[in-house]
C-alpha cells in the first residue's frame, strides 16, 4: 500500500498549530497535567486535556452541541486537515473517511449506563452518541463528504491500521482522497481502567509509566500522489503474551527493514510493557537511529496516539531536507502490532 | 482514477450461530422451516422494558466451545461465539492460514464494561473486574477465538452500527482488490448486552410484540446475537461476493433518510461494483429491523431499483443481532442460494400501500436464487450492500 500525505491537522493538550506542536516535541516538553475528578469516590489520575479554546469552532456546530467530546475533537482535527490539504466541495464528494479509535464516545456511554443502574432508563439523547461511529457520522455531515465512512476500533495499532485501509481505498480507484481521523477523549472510568491497568501516570511525577492519559485528535488527508509517501509494507501482527509481542515486533521490522534504513523513529516511549518491546527492538535493530518520543509530551492517547506519530513523522521528514525514511511502528496494549515508513519530503504549498 | 473492476472474492468457507442454531445445517433448517428463535430474554433483567423477548442462542455455549478449546469455558458469549463459527469456517477449509482478520461488532465486550462499572459503583475492589476489563477491546474475542488456531494475523475491527458485519466483509473484499491482503478472515459478532437493550428501549425503537419487519403494522425491532465467520480469498469458483457498496446518509444519527437515498446509493454502488443490472438480483435480503422508519426507508430505496423482486427480512426469525447481523445474513443467502429456497419474513400479515413490495411472507419459498443483494444500515447513517453470487453451472 502507497499513499501521500497532503493534509494535516491535530488538535492536542498544547493546541493545533503543527509546528509550534513539533517543536514541543522534539524539545521533549513536560506537559502540565490537571486532575480527572471521580464519581467513584477512587483516587484522582493526573490527565492531559486539550484547551476548550481549541474547540469552540466544533461546539457552535449546531449537529454537534449534544454529540460528545470526542466528536468535537475529531471534527475540528478533520477540518484543519482538510483546510490544510485545500479540498474544494466536489473534491470532498470523492473523498472516504476512516476513523480510528480505542474507546468511543466513552463518556457518554458511562453517563448513559449510570442512568440505567440508577433509574432503569437511560437518556435517548445520550445513546446514540455511544456508537464507535457516531464520529464518524458528524465528521462526514460537517464536511461534506461523499465516499465510504468506516470506523475501526482497537488498540494503537488501529491508528495505523486505517492509514492502511485508507491507502487500500485509494488503490481500488473509488475515491481520490481519504480522510483518516483518530480521537480520544477522556473520561473517568477509561481514566481508572488505564491506571488499573498500568498504561497511564497513576500520580505526577511517576517515572513508570512516564506518561499521562491524554485526550486529542489527528487527521490525515491521503491522495494517490504526492509527498510524502506513506507505505504499509507489512499488515502486522497480532500477540498473544510480552514475549510473543517481542518476537512479533522483531518479525515486523526485520520484514520492514530487509529493504530499508530509516534514520528516523517516532517511538512510544512510555515506560510500559507495548513501548518497552517496541524500544528494546529498535534498540537492537536501529541503534543508530535519531528516536522522537511524542507521548512524553502529548500523552498516551491509544489509536490517536499512532495517527499523531505519524503526523510527526511527515513533521520529521520535513525537517530532514535531504530525504530519507521515517519509522512508525505501533504495539497496541491489547494484541495488535503494527507499523508504517514515511519517504520524501512535505510539499511546500 | 476510474475504479477498478471487482473481480469475484470467492466464499471458500463459512461458519454461522444465531438464534436459529449452531452451525450451517441448523441454520439452513432453521431458515426453511421458518422457525421462531425469539424467547424470553434470560441473560439480565429486563424488569419494565417495552420488550421482553429477544433472539438467544439457546445451546450451552461453554460447553460447545469447551469441545474445541477447553480454556474457552469461561470466555464471554460473545467470544465463544466467534470461536464456534470461526472453527466451522475453518473446518470447511483447513488449510486457510489467514493475513489479515476483518471483524465487524457493535457493542465488542459490552458486558465486561457493565460489570467493570458496577463493580466501581459499588465501591468494590476494582482489581479483578479491571483484568477482566482486557475483553472490553471488541478485538479480544476474536483474538482469544484466533490462538485457538494458532492464527497471528492482524485483526481488525470495523464498528459502523448494525452494518459492521456487512462492512467488514466487503473491506475484505477491498483490501483483498487492492492486493492488501490474499486471505482474509471476515465477519461479524455480537453478543446480548443490557446497556444495548436499555439503549434501544430509550428509543422506544423496540417493540412489546412481535417483529414484522415490512408488515403495515410493525412496531419496532426485536434485538439478538450470534456470529459469522468467512473465509475469503480471490478467485471465480463457486459462492462468491461479487459485489460491495457503501454509502453515508448523513441526515441524522439514528433516522435514514425517508426518501430511501443511504440505502439505494448503496445498492446501487454494489450492482455497480459487480457489474450487474437490477433485474439479474433473484432475491434481496432486507435489513428489515421492523421499525417504522427504517423499514419506509429501506422499501423506498428497492422499489426504486427493484420492484419487483423477492424481498424478505430474517430478523422476525432471529431478532436484530447488530453488528453480527450482515455476517449472519450473508450466511443466509449462501444457504439460500445453495439450498435452493427464498428465506420467510416472518409475522407478516399486511402489505403496506405505500410499498409494494414482494414480500415472501411467513414460508420460505422454493427458487433458485443466484444473485441476492444483502442490506444493511445502521446509526450514523451507515448504508451497505453486497452481492452475493453462485454461478448457475
Amino acid at each position: 500500500m502507497k499513499a501521500s500525505i497532503i493534509g494535516m491537522g491535530w488538535v492536542t493538550p498544547l493546541g493545533r498549530d503543527l509546528d509550534a506542536v513539533w517543536q514541543a516535541i522534539q524539545d521533549e516538553r513536560q506537559p502540565i497535567p490537571v486532575s480527572q475528578s471521580s464519581s467513584f469516590g477512587a483516587s484522582l489520575c493526573p490527565v492531559l486535556r486539550v484547551p476548550d479554546e481549541d474547540l469552540v469552532e466544533a461546539e457552535a456546530l449546531p449537529r454537534l452541541r449534544r454529540s460528545s467530546r470526542i466528536s468535537h475533537l475529531a471534527v475540528t482535527a478533520a477540518s484543519d486537515a482538510i483546510a490544510s490539504a485545500g479540498l474544494t466541495a466536489d473534491q470532498l464528494a470523492r473523498t472516504a473517511l476512516v476513523f480510528a479509535t480505542s474507546d468511543g464516545g466513552i463518556a457518554y456511554t458511562r453517563r448513559f449506563y449510570a442512568e440505567v443502574v440508577k433509574s432503569d432508563s437511560g437518556s435517548p439523547l445520550l445513546f446514540p452518541e455511544t456508537v464507535y461511529n457516531a464520529p464518524t457520522s458528524h465528521i462526514a455531515a460537517r464536511l461534506g463528504l461523499g465516499g465510504e465512512a468506516i470506523t475501526l476500533a482497537g488498540d494503537a495499532a488501529s491508528g495505523l491500521a486505517a492509514v492502511r485501509l485508507g491507502g487500500a481505498l485509494l488503490t481500488t480507484g473509488e475515491v481520490d482522497h481519504c480522510l483518516i481521523v483518530s480521537a480520544q477523549e477522556m473520561d473517568e472510568i477509561t481514566c481508572l481502567a488505564y491506571r488499573n491497568l498500568g498504561l497511564i501516570r497513576a500520580e505526577i511525577g511517576e517515572e513508570s509509566p512516564s506518561v499521562y492519559f491524554a485526550e486529542g485528535a489527528a487527521a490525515l488527508v491521503l491522495a494517490r500522489n504526492g509527498s510524502p509517501l506513506i507505505e504499509s509494507p507489512h499488515p502486522g501482527f497480532s500477540y498473544t503474551s510480552e514475549a510473543h509481542a517481542a518476537r512479533q515486533m522483531e518479525r515486523l521490522l526485520d520484514s520492514i527493514l530487509a529493504s530499508r534504513r530509516p534514520r528516523v523513529v517516532i517511538s512510544g516511549q512510555s515506560g510500559i510493557s507495548p513501548d518497552a518491546i517496541e524500544q528494546a527492538s529498535l534498540h537492537r535493530l536501529l541503534p543508530d537511529a535519531v528516536l522522537h518520543t511524542p507521548k512524553k509530551t502529548l500523552g498516551e492517547s491509544m489509536a490517536n496516539s499512532a495517527l499523531q506519530h505519524v503526523i510527526a513523522g511527515a513533521l520529521a521528514l520535513r525537517d530532514h531536507k535531504s530525504g530519507g525514511e521515517v519509522l512508525v511502528p505501533a504495539v497496541g496494549f491489547n494484541g495488535q502490532i503494527a507499523a508504517l515508513i514515511l519517504t520524501g519530503s512535505v510539499s511546500e504549498e | 482514477m476510474s475504479p477498478l473492476p471487482f473481480p469475484k472474492v470467492r466464499v471458500s468457507s463459512f461458519g454461522c450461530v444465531s438464534p436459529l442454531g449452531v452451525g450451517r445445517q441448523a441454520n439452513r433448517e432453521g431458515l426453511r422451516a421458518g422457525r421462531n428463535g425469539i424467547s424470553p430474554v434470560r441473560l439480565f433483567p429486563v424488569t419494565g422494558r417495552r420488550s421482553q423477548t429477544a433472539g438467544q442462542v439457546t445451546e450451552e455455549l461453554g460447553a460447545l466451545a469447551h469441545s474445541i478449546a477447553p480454556r474457552s469455558r469461561h470466555w464471554s458469549r460473545g467470544a465463544q461465539m466467534v470461536l464456534l463459527a470461526m472453527e466451522e469456517a475453518r473446518q470447511g477449509r483447513p488449510d486457510f492460514i489467514p493475513d489479515c482478520v476483518v471483524m465487524g461488532t457493535t457493542s465488542g465486550g459490552m458486558p465486561l464494561g457493565e460489570d467493570f462499572f458496577r463493580t466501581l459503583a459499588a465501591g468494590q475492589p476494582s482489581h479483578a473486574a479491571t483484568r477482566r476489563l482486557l475483553g472490553y477491546s471488541p478485538q479480544q474475542p476474536v483474538q482469544q477465538a484466533m490462538r485457538v488456531f494458532h492464527w497471528d494475523a492482524p485483526v481488525q475491527i470495523v464498528s459502523a452500527a448494525c452494518a459492521s458485519g456487512t462492512n467488514a466483509l466487503g473491506i475484505a473484499c477491498q483490501l483483498i482488490r487492492s492486493g492488501a491482503a490474499r486471505r482474509v478472515l471476515a465477519g461479524g459478532y455480537d453478543a446480548l448486552a443490557e446497556f444495548v437493550f436499555a439503549g434501544f428501549d430509550s428509543l422506544r425503537a423496540s417493540t412489546a410484540e412481535k417483529c414484522r419487519p415490512f408488515d403495515a403494522d410493525r412496531t419496532g425491532l426485536v434485538l439478538g446475537e450470534g456470529a459469522a465467520v468467512f473465509c475469503l480469498e480471490a478467485g471465480n469458483e463457486g459462492l462468491a461476493i461479487s459485489g460491495y457498496g457503501s454509502a453515508v446518509d448523513t441526515h441524522h444519527l439514528t433516522q435514514p433518510h425517508p426518501s430511501g437515498a443511504g440505502p439505494l446509493a448503496a445498492m446501487r454502488q454494489a450492482l455497480a461494483s459487480a457489474n450487474l443490472e437490477p433485474e439479474a438480483i433473484d432475491y434481496i435480503n432486507a435489513h428489515g429491523t421492523g421499525t417504522p422508519f427504517n423499514d419506509a426507508s429501506e422499501a423506498r430505496g428497492i422499489l426504486q431499483i427493484c420492484p419487483r423482486t423477492p424481498v424478505s427480512s430474517t430478523k422476525g426469525m432471529t431478532g436484530h443481532s447488530l453488528g453480527a447481523a450482515g455476517a449472519i445474513e450473508a450466511a443466509f443467502c449462501c444457504e439460500a442460494m445453495e439450498g435452493q429456497f427464498l428465506p420467510p419474513n416472518l409475522n407478516f400479515t399486511r402489505t403496506e400501500k405505500e410499498f409494494p413490495l414482494d414480500i415472501v411472507a411467513n414460508t420460505a419459498r422454493p427458487a433458485r436464487p443466484h444473485r441476492i443483494l444483502s442490506n444493511s444500515f445502521g446509526f450514523g447513517g451507515a448504508n451497505a450492500t453486497l452481492v452475493l453470487e453462485l454461478p448457475e453451472s
